[in-house]
């Protein structure tokens, strides 16, 4: 369809999707409207078993970061930004620390480009684990979760074994990175890698035959691809449905023109295509850390660090595990930064994931939800409104969980 | 490949243009905002809103609308009054942009005309004292912000 | 010390409640984490429930935000007696990075009271499994 029309559907569709139903007809909300005042984190409004609107709140974890960064100062921001997520913390600060160091007229070594790619890649892999895990505990495969938890521990134990710490690292600085590589850790590289690669064989079997989780996952949540391009969704979200969009390849960073990773996508747009996208996403960060470990070349791992910043507006993404993660940085020449802007991946995929969920049921959020890989808290708390019956009621994350996988083993979707 | 998306610019009347590196930067009046932004998305096929930047200079709140497509940032530059920050909303352009308004409403206070969220509060509290300044305001202190709700 | 059988079957079943409190995640799966094989909190009796009626721990990581505040005070009291709470964390404890903030409580203290903090950013699984055998000792009322 035409770019006009995709428009005009996309509009009618969905932020007319943001008005509530009532019995008087179309009401236009917000959340000052009688029937939501309480802050909750996303209510799901259903018409008998189908869901019709979800509607997310999204404060629950706002700190007031961007105020916060205006009262550090350079070096000291980057440790406040990296803790903005605990998952991908160091795409945070890579993420500042590049777009900073872009106001400067400094470059950033050759062997710490490499170093940067190598974390980058690691964290990719811990968090699609993490991810994977969590689908397997959603659908009730708890062996799943359990097993899959215990092979990350095994890139958590690389992360701590160069940059110190598991999950917090606080490794990249402006103009590199802090300390360089252990030696001789090329062999626990390549061995726990190995361990990995055959791990992530078996789980891509179990993924697409096991009958608990191909219920659960295949053919749920759809969305054309027309009207999602309008919502501006990044990551394996936008990729799973056939755009070949990924900022590693379209805008390189780090050592990325190097060594370049193979971009996958995907046309199904469902949940059991987001599970495969990501197991081929770990496999390739695998490749590319082997090939990195191996060439990577000697010299040092940072220039000077600089204590103020010239003047100037500079821009900066990285494609952190769940999309692209952006910042805008404004300097003044001083020794704090003035202004500091971060629009992080989840928040530009939230109303896709719930576009995708009209018409499916109750049992299906927690899946489509976690498929399009939101932070631990989004899930917690949940309202569910019931049009037919005029009720209300509340539900935490854990017993949707149970709801899903008893409505599952009674019933089957049409 | 971002010489020949320039040229296309020069089409728009009344906008300041300058590039460097893969970064443009078109400086507009804006009324013109959403005829510009429907140009960009139709014309150029560059159909990624990243996201919207609100920054308070002292009397204006300059606005930063940041696109992304065939290699290239296009940031689209507006600056309004503090005294009346209003503007109208692109959401009938790009529907994506409806939680990024509501967060520049939320933390300067613009008002974007069109957009269903700006009678509440997507980010803060409610709680959130509406005699105080917006958070990210230069007037704002985040000391007496604290106070205010009670976080000791 | 005589042995006491309502202690010991305290501390031998503690059953978690974990609420996020607006934080950053890295404590939660950490804590996480020290459920799985390698660390696995399970064996010491400790197991995560979804109600604050099942509890008799609250394990509370993260900054307290504005929104989070009421909801906090009403699970903890939703817990029936005796309960006790684990603040995890450098924000939980004091704050943490976030100090300062227009936007957060400087711990989870002035909103509920705490049985036990744990430092970190983020504590360690083996961090989490030290502090618990400290829980366990207070339940038994060895320690303070």
């Amino acid at each position: 369809m035409s770019s006009d029309e995709s428009i005009e559907r996309a509009v009618k569709e969905t932020t007319a999707g943001l008005i509530q139903y009532s019995p008087e007809g179309l009401v236009p909300f917000g959340p000052v409207h009688p029937a939501l005042k309480e802050p909750e984190y996303f209510k799901i409004i259903l018409e008998g078993e189908k869901i019709v609107q979800i509607i997310p709140r999204i404060g629950y974890a706002h700190r007031g970061i961007e105020r916060a960064a205006q009262d550090r100062t350079w070096i000291q921001a980057i440790y406040l930004v990296e803790r903005i997520c605990g998952i991908c913390s160091f795409s945070h600060s890579l993420a500042f620390v590049q777009t900073v160091e872009s106001l400067t007229e400094y470059e950033v070594p050759r062997r710490a480009r490499y170093i940067r790619l190598i974390i980058a890649e690691m964290e990719r892999i811990h968090s699609h684990l993490l991810w994977l895990g969590l689908v397997g505990y959603w659908t009730g495969f708890d062996t799943l979760f359990m097993w899959i938890w215990r092979d990350r521990e095994r890139v958590l134990d690389l992360i701590e074994m160069i940059t110190g710490n598991r999950v917090h690292k606080s490794y990249a600085t402006i103009t590199g990175v802090r300390r360089d590589l252990p030696e001789n850790i090329e062999r626990h590289v390549q061995s726990a890698m190995k361990y990995l690669s055959e791990r992530v064989a078996f789980y891509k079997e179990i993924v697409n035959s096991e009958a608990t989780i191909l219920t659960r996952t295949k053919g749920v949540g759809w969305i054309s691809p027309d009207v999602a391009i309008r919502l501006c969704p990044v990551g394996p979200l936008l990729r799973c449905m056939g755009f070949k969009r990924d900022v590693r390849v379209d805008d390189p960073y780090a050592a990325y023109d190097e060594i370049v990773p193979e971009v996958k996508t995907s046309t199904d747009s469902d949940a059991l295509s987001l599970l495969n996208l990501r197991l081929e996403e770990i496999e390739d960060s695998i490749r590319m850390i082997l090939d990195a470990i191996t060439a990577i070349p000697t010299g040092p791992v940072k220039t000077t660090v600089p204590r103020t910043i010239p003047k100037g507006d500079a821009i900066g993404h990285v494609e952190a595990p769940r999309g692209e993660l952006f910042y805008f940085v404004r300097s003044e020449g001083g020794s704090k930064p003035t202004r500091v802007k971060i629009r992080t991946p989840t928040l530009a995929n939230i109303l896709t994931a719930t576009e995708m969920l009209k018409g499916h049921t109750l049992a299906d959020v927690p899946v489509v939800l976690t498929a399009m890989d939101p932070c631990f808290g989004c899930m917690d708390r949940l309202t569910v409104i019931d049009l037919d019956e005029g009720k209300e009621w509340q539900v935490n994350g854990e017993q949707l969980r149970r709801y899903g996988i008893e409505w599952y083993k009674n019933n089957k979707r049409e | 490949m971002s010489e020949v998306l320039i040229s296309k610019f020069y089409e728009l009347k009344d906008v300041k243009i300058s590039k460097e590196k893969n970064r443009i930067m078109i400086e507009t009046s804006p009324d013109k905002i959403v005829d510009t932004c429907r140009f960009i998305i139709t014309k150029l096929g560059i159909h990624h809103l990243v996201t919207i930047t609100g920054i308070d200079e002292g009397e204006k709140i300059c606005i930063i609308y940041h696109f992304w497509g065939q290699q290239n940032f296009v940031n689209l530059v507006v600056r309004i009054e503090k005294t009346n920050p209003r503007i109208n909303s692109i959401t009938r352009v790009v529907p994506g942009a409806i939680f990024y308004e509501a967060e520049v409403h939320d933390m300067l206070g613009v008002i974007f005309e069109g957009n269903s969220l700006m009678e509440g509060r997507l980010l803060l509290p409610d709680t959130y004292p509406s005699d105080l300044p917006p958070p990210l305001r230069k007037e704002a202190n985040p000391e007496e912000i604290r106070r205010r709700m009670g976080l000791e | 010390m005589r042995f006491s059988l309502k202690s010991w079957s305290r501390k031998n079943s503690l059953w978690l409640f974990h609420v996020n409190a607006a934080s950053c995640n890295g404590c939660d799966i950490e804590f996480v984490a020290s459920l799985t094989p390698r660390y696995d909190i399970e064996r010491l009796g400790a197991q995560l429930v979804p109600s604050p009626k099942h509890a008799d721990v609250l394990v509370v990581t993260g900054t307290v935000n504005p929104l989070m505040r009421e909801r906090l005070k009403r699970i903890y009291e939703q817990m029936p007696e005796p309960k006790y709470v684990i603040a995890l964390g450098a924000c939980a404890g004091g704050g943490g990075v976030m100090k300062g903030c227009y936007n957060v409580s400087h711990g989870v203290d002035k909103v509920i009271p705490v049985d036990l903090y744990v430092p970190g950013c983020p504590p360690r699984p083996e961090a989490i499994i030290y502090g618990l055998m400290k829980l366990r000792n207070k339940i038994e009322g060895v320690e303070k």
